[in-house]
C-alpha cells in the first residue's frame, strides 16, 4: 500500500512539474505549424519581413494579442498565434530536476494537496456511474444569474464585443496531425 | 408515444421508394420529406455510411428534442458524472467558474438556458458539456489554466456543444440506428427506459465523444463567444497548446485524447478558420491576476 502511494506521488509528480516546465513562455522555442509570413509588426498589415515553413524552428520572445514576436534566422519579427506551436515538435517532456525539485518541496506545496482524492475517469468508471442527487443539488445551487455574471464582469472591465461566428474553413484534404500526437 | 410514432414513421418514410419524396403532404411533414438526403439528392449525400445516416438524421428533423427533453436528459446525464466525480469542495472556486460560465454563454444565442458550471474532482484534463446548460470542468485541466481568458475559452468551447445541440445530435443518430429493433420489440416506450436507452449507463455517453467536425466547430464557436465577452479569444488556443506538451500515452489525457482530435490537429483547423477575422479584436483582457488559483 506504501508503495502504491509512493508510486502515486511519482507520476502526480512528474504531471506538475510538466505543468510548471511549459508555464514559462519568454525564450521558448517554438515550431512553425502553417506557412505565413513574418511581420515587422504585430498587425495584418504590417510588411513581411520573411517566409516561414512548416516545421522552422522559432524563439518565442513575447506574446501579444494574437501575435507572438518570434526571432527567426537572427530576424525578429510577429507571427500569429495559431501559424506556431510552442515547444519543438518532438521533445521529452519533464525532466529529472523537475522531479527532484518536487521531491524536495521547490516545486510548492499547493498543488499536490489533491493526490488524496485521485479519480480517474476511465470508460469504464463513466459506465458505472450512479446518479448523485445531491452533487447535482450542489451543482444546481451554484448556477449565477445573468446579472450577477455581468457584474463581475464589469467589475474587471470587461467589454461584449461583436464578433461573427467563424464558418468551416474549406479543407480540399482532410488535415494531417503534425507533431507526433497520434492517437 | 408520439415519440415512438413519429420514428416509426420515420423507418416507414425511410423505406418508401425515392420518387415518393416529391410528393408535398402539406404542412411541415411535406418539408421534412423533401429535405430527406434520399430522394431528389439521392447518391450524392450517401456516399459514406455513418454519413448518410447522420444526414438523415439531421435533415429528417423529426424528433426536435424539446427545451424541457433536452434539460431532462442533460440532468440525468450530469447527475451520473457527478456520481463519477463529485464538485470540488470549495464554494468559491464555483462561484467563480459560474460567474465566468454564464457570462460567456450570454454571449451566445441561448442565454435563456439556466446554466450549470462546476469543477469536478478529478485529476484527468478534460472537460464535458451536456444538454440544456451543464459544463463540468475538472481539477486536473483547471490545474493548468494561467489565465480567466483560458477559463473562458474552454467553457465557451463546451457551451458551443451545447447551443449546437451536437449531444443531441449523435442521439438521434443512435436512435435511429437502434430504432428498428427496440422500437418493434418494446412495443411502447417506458419514459425511463427511453431516456436510458438514449445515455447509455451511468456516464458513458461523456466517453462516447462526438465526432471530429462537432470538436472543430466548438473549438471555432469557443474563440468567438470569448471574443465577444471582452476576453483575449486565444485563450482556449493556450490551453490546446499547453494540452499538446503532455504526453499522449500520458493517462490524464487519454479520455481527452481518445475523444478529441489531436491538439495539432485542433490547432491547425483554428488556423485555417480564424486567418486575420479576429484582428479586430485583439485589445481583449486575458485577466491573469484575477483567475481564482485552487487551495
Amino acid at each position: 500500500m506504501k508503495i502504491n502511494q509512493k508510486t502515486l506521488w511519482l507520476t502526480f509528480g512528474l504531471l506538475i512539474s510538466i505543468s510548471i516546465s511549459t508555464a514559462t513562455q519568454a525564450g521558448e522555442t517554438g515550431t512553425v505549424i502553417r506557412a505565413d509570413n513574418l511581420k515587422a509588426e504585430s498587425s495584418g498589415s504590417a510588411a513581411s519581413t520573411d517566409k516561414i515553413s512548416p516545421g522552422d524552428q522559432v524563439e518565442i520572445i513575447d506574446r501579444q494579442g494574437a501575435w507572438f514576436k518570434v526571432k527567426l534566422r537572427q530576424t525578429t519579427g510577429w507571427l500569429r498565434l495559431l501559424s506556431v506551436k510552442r515547444g519543438e515538435a518532438t521533445k521529452a517532456q519533464g525532466s529529472a530536476t523537475d522531479v527532484l525539485k518536487l521531491a524536495t518541496g521547490q516545486a510548492g506545496t499547493g498543488q499536490v494537496t489533491a493526490v488524496a482524492g485521485i479519480r480517474g475517469l476511465s470508460e469504464e468508471e463513466l459506465k458505472g456511474a450512479k446518479f448523485n442527487p445531491q452533487e447535482l443539488g450542489l451543482l444546481k445551487s451554484n448556477s449565477v444569474s445573468a446579472e450577477n455574471a455581468q457584474q463581475f464582469a464589469s467589475a474587471a472591465g470587461l467589454q461584449v464585443r461583436q464578433v461573427e461566428y467563424l464558418p468551416a474553413p474549406i479543407s480540399p484534404e482532410p488535415t494531417k496531425p503534425q507533431g507526433g500526437l497520434g492517437r | 408515444m408520439k415519440t415512438l410514432s413519429t420514428f416509426l414513421l420515420l423507418l416507414l418514410v425511410a423505406a418508401m421508394p425515392a420518387q415518393a419524396f416529391d410528393l408535398d403532404m402539406g404542412g411541415g411533414l411535406g418539408d421534412v420529406l423533401k429535405n430527406l438526403p434520399i430522394g431528389k439528392d439521392k447518391g450524392k449525400k450517401q456516399e459514406s455510411g455513418s454519413d448518410g445516416v447522420l444526414g438523415l438524421a439531421q435533415a429528417a428533423n423529426f424528433k426536435e428534442f424539446s427545451q424541457e427533453e433536452e434539460i431532462k436528459i442533460g440532468t440525468e446525464i450530469s447527475g451520473n458524472l457527478l456520481g463519477a466525480a463529485p464538485l470540488v469542495k470549495d464554494v468559491a472556486l464555483q462561484h467563480y467558474v459560474n460567474q465566468i460560465g454564464r457570462w460567456v454563454a450570454s454571449q451566445s444565442e441561448r442565454k435563456d438556458l439556466v446554466w450549470y458550471f462546476g469543477v469536478i474532482e478529478s485529476e484527468d484534463v478534460n472537460a464535458f458539456s451536456a444538454p440544456g446548460g451543464y459544463v463540468l470542468i475538472t481539477k486536473g485541466l483547471y490545474r493548468k489554466l494561467g489565465s480567466e481568458a483560458q477559463l473562458a475559452g474552454v467553457l465557451a468551447h463546451e457551451i458551443g456543444h451545447i447551443i449546437k445541440k451536437h449531444h443531441l445530435k449523435v442521439m438521434q443518430q443512435s436512435q435511429l440506428i437502434g430504432s428498428a429493433s427496440k422500437l418493434v420489440g418494446d412495443k411502447a416506450g417506458q419514459g425511463n427506459s427511453f431516456v436510458k436507452n438514449l445515455i447509455g449507463n451511468g456516464a458513458e455517453i461523456c466517453a462516447r465523444g462526438l465526432d471530429k467536425d462537432a470538436e472543430f466547430e466548438a473549438d471555432r464557436i469557443g474563440m468567438v463567444l470569448t471574443a465577444r465577452a471582452g476576453y483575449d479569444a486565444f485563450g482556449l488556443v493556450d490551453v490546446l497548446q499547453e494540452i499538446g506538451h503532455v504526453p499522449s500515452n500520458d493517462s490524464s489525457v487519454a479520455l481527452l485524447f481518445k475523444t478529441h482530435p489531436a491538439p495539432d490537429e485542433r490547432l491547425a483547423k483554428l488556423g485555417d478558420a480564424v486567418g486575420d477575422r479576429l484582428d479586430s479584436v485583439s485589445d481583449g483582457k486575458a485577466l491573469e491576476s484575477r483567475l481564482y488559483r485552487l487551495k
